[in-house]
């Protein structure tokens, strides 16, 4: 299936894309797709810990199931204020 | 009404927007850009924003604000973009009867707004580099169990944590 990913702030830096089509198999999990953009852009290794994910538009836990045509948004540690 | 503003704010239109005449008091809060953070010297802070998500979790702390609270209005409205030291990157209102639920309301607004809401800053040096400001993992808001109810009826739940 197909995914649409969103990099923000500090992920964007380590990625070098504000977004991105990925292909990925089977029926992934968020955490899945995680690994994927790892491997894609090892920058994004140092920033796992403080990153988390949106599903089209809410935060989800590494379990979530994706679907086709998902937007994933890929989010740094927040500091709004 | 929430909203991610790429303009200079108007404070007094917002202020405006939460007047009401049933109420006895407005606290605004309004978070300005600090020349300086952790010892270093900053000139500018640069805000960047997932804006469609961050439009909605900002409604949804107004929503929740109102569930635990009886104010009347409330509105927050954040910048994104380049901003200067003093220039007013969020701005939350809030309206209601009596002043202990607004400055309660308002207090919750903003530290849920740091928590929940994805909006990210850099810090603009006067040499011109900029680094992005480490936070905190982003966290979903808590929501009193009635927003998960939704279709029984807008019955305001009694206000949690306050004393009166």
């Amino acid at each position: 299936m197909r995914v649409r990913v969103v990099y923000f702030a500090s992920a964007r830096d380590a990625s070098g894309k504000s977004r991105e089509q990925v292909s990925i198999e089977g029926s992934p999990r968020i955490e899945d797709l995680a690994g994927r953009l790892q491997r894609l852009h090892p920058g994004l290794g140092k920033l796992h810990k403080s990153i988390r994910y949106s599903v089209n538009l809410e935060i989800v836990e590494a379990n979530h199931q994706l679907r086709e045509g998902d937007e994933i948004g890929v989010l740094p540690a927040v500091t709004g204020g | 009404m929430a909203r991610i503003s790429s303009k200079k704010i108007d404070v007094g239109k917002i202020l405006a927007e939460v007047s009401d005449g049933a109420a006895g008091g407005i606290v605004l809060f309004i978070g300005t850009v600090r020349n300086n953070h952790q010892g270093k010297k900053v000139v500018g802070l640069e805000y960047e924003a997932y804006e469609r998500m961050a439009e909605a979790k900002l409604s949804e702390i107004e929503d929740e604000a109102r569930r635990r609270w009886p104010i009347k209005r409330i509105s927050i409205v954040h910048r994104k973009g380049h901003l200067k030291v003093g220039d007013v990157s969020v701005v939350v209102a809030v309206s209601s009867g009596h002043r202990a639920e607004a400055f309660e309301a308002s207090r919750f607004a903003i530290e849920s707004l740091k928590r929940t809401v994805p909006i990210w800053k850099r810090e603009v040096t006067a040499e011109g580099m900029t680094e992005w400001v480490e936070g905190e993992r982003i966290e979903k808001l808590a929501v009193s169990q009635e927003a998960t109810s939704r279709g029984t009826g807008s019955r305001r739940r009694p206000s949690r944590g306050t004393s009166r």
